[in-house]
């Protein structure tokens, strides 16, 4: 099933008026009322409903959309009755004012483990917005990984590049061979939620930025060549406390997937993508449709 | 661009910040808001809470403009023919208006809160699309009365500055228009509220033309009931202006977008009773200027706007005519721009088409199509010649009174629902207030229908 529209013809009004006395056009593409009219009432009506089930076969964008429709209350019932993967997709496609609503309302469990599945950079954006001593909980919570990852990002400034950027990108160090280096990604291209691009560094600890490998070269390219012979070392780079628009225009003007973000000594601290950099610049109105415009 | 390994500085990433740097307002700013009859517009951008006198200064001083700015072309004419018919009699309506008024913006800017939906959205959700289009209808009829005497006041404010009707409403029309489609209204729309604070001058002049004191005490305290048609209809008029419906909206939805959910509730509920607070200062003075000067002078019946100007005599003198022309142009143009906008938004939401004026032509063309419509409906009721302006303003604002009793039953009992209210619930004493401004506005329509059917029968209710 996949919710096309509600139907606000003259014809779809009167068959509503009518309680379906009057025949419905186009029955193919429409979805009837009575399909989704249970999102009105409480979550125990949602959990006895077909209808739910109905609802989690949809794509997150849809169900996104189908949420903002409901007071927030519903809209966190809804969520919380979804998977954890579907939950949060779901989440990041809701507006931000929206999104912070929605979130305050659901229980601590269910939130906790939103959070843990959620894109660093979204659990940041949360978490800056929420009150200090319920973010400080909320950030206890988290598992020790994505509690670095997501503190790493909270300390930027509004309108910086660290604040539009995702620092859960995929690393490799320039000593090894191609085929271990795919060895290591196997494990850490789990969670990014950017993997187009590997970023080569001089070591796990250091993690000075050396080069750069797209996920195809590394795929394509001889096993037993190094990294460091196949990766592009020509890399541009942005600052981390330089203007956010700025930055945003650059990698979009460059047409790149992404342009990698370095500190001081030229360490590696994230990436800012395009699709984030699109969302950043975009009309307000675009937002919510540019977020996975490339990942 | 740089280039690596160059220098870059920059943040290094902290192990934890667990201590401090969170919060303090570092990405949600808080700004500093005027509330317009309901409608937010945002001001400046403080980097934390205010504090101490700031934070008087911050809620006080955007209501201290929003009482000029609120009032709008029918607003000002019904005020005025109020004071002039019958001088201090009509001031104690506005004081339980004023109260009537904190009660159901207060109760939208809850509903806002509570479920972070817009009015319409909320009915349509909740009581089904049967009541979304009866309250579309209420809202489309009220709103479009409304655009029109906004360009009335428009055409009058140009007559009175040697303008001709014909040629400046056309281009205010098309001036707003451009403005609002091409997007630069947000600035412009500071200058329409600049020209409104000439409004001021009422309260000078209610003040420099030495009122008698214990005459406005007693109109403002000891409530007297006519049975005088023209009396009643004024009063259902005053209700009209007053608390309009397309306020509720504006409450509703200036909630929803700042994003106030139900835990951050508290400033936006002082918020909401501060601003009705100012609101209807400006109108008792307005009430008391034209009752000291045309009302003092038996000049009873306000027929053109340059009599209403009259009012600011004792302060203006001779300018009278144009300082009234300035602050109802703004007041005309600032209404004029945002009314349209508003019922667009409200059908947009009702039956959940694109809305928002960041859009364009071609993503939402529902939206600018009926928003251009209402425009050009507006301009074109402003140049029939020959209207008799200050008759028809207030009959407008005599039509919003009668339609206000629709949506302040919506509002009610939206406001009862549990399932959508949570803890937000209206309580038993909001209920009291709530059903007795409800009782209150119905029985004035009521008596004023009555009164009007009997005069059209050609039965003259004794008057005294």
């Amino acid at each position: 099933m996949r919710l096309r529209a509600i139907d606000t013809s003259t014809r779809g009004l009167l068959r509503r008026l009518t309680r379906g006395g009057w025949p419905a056009c186009r029955e193919d593409e429409l979805t009837d009322w009575r399909d989704v009219v249970f999102l009105r009432g409480t979550t125990r009506q949602l959990v006895d409903n077909v209808g739910c089930r109905r609802i989690a076969r949809l794509p997150p964008g849809e169900i996104g959309r189908l949420s903002n429709a409901l007071p927030y209350l519903h809209a966190a019932q809804l969520i919380s009755l979804m998977l954890d993967r579907v939950g949060a997709e779901v989440l990041e496609v809701v507006p931000p004012q929206r999104q912070l609503l929605v979130f305050e309302e659901l229980d601590a469990d269910c939130a906790s483990q939103l959070l843990a599945v959620l894109a660093p950079d979204t659990v940041a954006d949360l978490l800056a917005r929420l009150e200090p001593e319920e973010a400080r909980e909320k950030l206890r919570r988290l598992p020790e990984s994505r509690r670095r990852l997501v503190t790493d990002l909270l300390q930027y400034p509004e309108g910086t590049v660290g604040v539009v950027m995702t620092n859960d990108v995929v690393v490799i160090p320039e000593g090894v061979t191609i085929s271990d280096a795919c060895r290591l990604l196997h494990d850490s291209l789990a969670t990014p939620a950017f993997v187009y691009y590997a970023y080569v560094v001089d070591g796990q600890e250091s993690r000075r930025l050396r080069g750069m490998i797209t996920l195809r070269e590394l795929l394509t390219a001889e096993p037993a060549s190094s990294v460091k012979d196949m990766m592009n070392p020509y890399l541009a780079a942005l600052t981390p406390l330089s203007p956010a628009a700025q930055a945003c225009q650059e990698v979009i003007d460059n047409r790149v997937q992404a342009l990698p973000v370095v500190g001081e000594g030229g360490r590696l601290l994230g990436a800012l993508t395009a699709d984030a950099a699109l969302a950043h610049i975009a009309p307000a109105s675009w937002r919510t449709r540019t977020r996975h415009v490339f990942s | 661009m740089s280039t690596a390994p160059a220098p870059p500085s920059g943040l290094e990433p902290i192990g934890e910040i667990l201590d401090d740097g969170l919060g303090a307002g570092k990405r949600g700013a808080t700004r500093v808001h005027l509330t317009i009859r309901g409608r937010s517009i945002p001001l400046q951008r403080l980097s934390g809470p205010p504090s101490g006198l700031l934070y008087w200064v911050c809620l006080l001083g955007p209501g201290l403009i929003a009482s000029a700015a609120g009032n709008d072309a029918g607003g000002i004419a019904t005020y005025s023919a109020a004071g002039a018919r019958y001088g201090y009699d009509l001031i104690w309506v506005m004081l339980i208006i004023t109260v009537s008024l904190a009660a159901v913006q207060e109760t939208c800017a809850r509903l806002g809160a509570a479920t972070g939906s817009g009015l319409l959205d909320l009915i349509r959700d909740r009581l089904g699309l049967g009541w979304s289009l009866c309250a579309v209808g209420v809202i489309v009829i009220a709103n479009t009365g409304l655009v029109c005497s906004e360009f009335v006041g428009i055409g009058t404010a140009a007559e009175l500055l040697g303008l001709s009707r014909l040629v400046a409403v056309p281009v205010a029309a098309g001036l707003l228009w451009y403005l609002v489609v091409f997007g630069s209204y947000d600035r412009v729309e500071k200058v329409f509220i600049l020209m409104t604070a000439v409004f001021f001058a009422y309260p000078a002049a209610a003040l420099v033309s030495r009122p008698d004191w214990t005459a406005v005490a007693r109109g403002a305290f000891v409530p007297t009931l006519r049975r005088d048609p023209e009396y009643i209809f004024l009063l259902v008029g005053l209700i009209g202006t007053t608390i309009t419906p397309y306020m509720q909206l504006f409450q509703q939805s200036s909630i929803v977008e700042r994003g106030a959910g139900r835990r951050r509730y508290g400033p936006e509920r002082t918020d909401a009773y501060v601003g009705v607070g100012f609101s209807n200062r400006m109108s008792v003075f307005m009430i008391m200027a034209t009752a000291a000067t045309l009302h003092h002078t038996g000049h009873t019946h306000i027929e053109t706007a340059a009599d209403a100007a009259k009012a600011l005599e004792p302060v203006a003198g001779r300018a009278a005519g144009a300082l009234f022309a300035v602050g109802l142009l703004g007041a005309s143009l600032l209404a004029g721009a945002v009314l349209p906008l508003a019922t667009a938004y409200a059908l947009g939401e009702a039956f959940g088409f694109r809305k928002g004026v960041n859009l364009d032509f071609r993503r939402a063309g529902t939206f600018f199509g009926l928003f251009t419509v209402l425009i050009v409906i507006g301009a074109t009721a402003a140049l029939i010649p020959g209207l008799p302006v200050i008759r028809w303003l207030v009959g407008i604002q005599v039509l919003n009174g009668l339609l206000l009793p629709v949506i302040l039953f919506f509002v009610f009992r939206l406001a009862n629902d549990a399932t959508s209210m949570g803890p937000l619930k209206n309580t038993r004493l909001q209920n009291v207030v709530a059903w007795s401004t409800f009782g209150l506005v119905t029985t004035a329509i009521v008596a004023m229908l009555g009164t009007q059917l009997l005069n059209m029968v050609g039965l003259h209710v004794p008057s005294g």
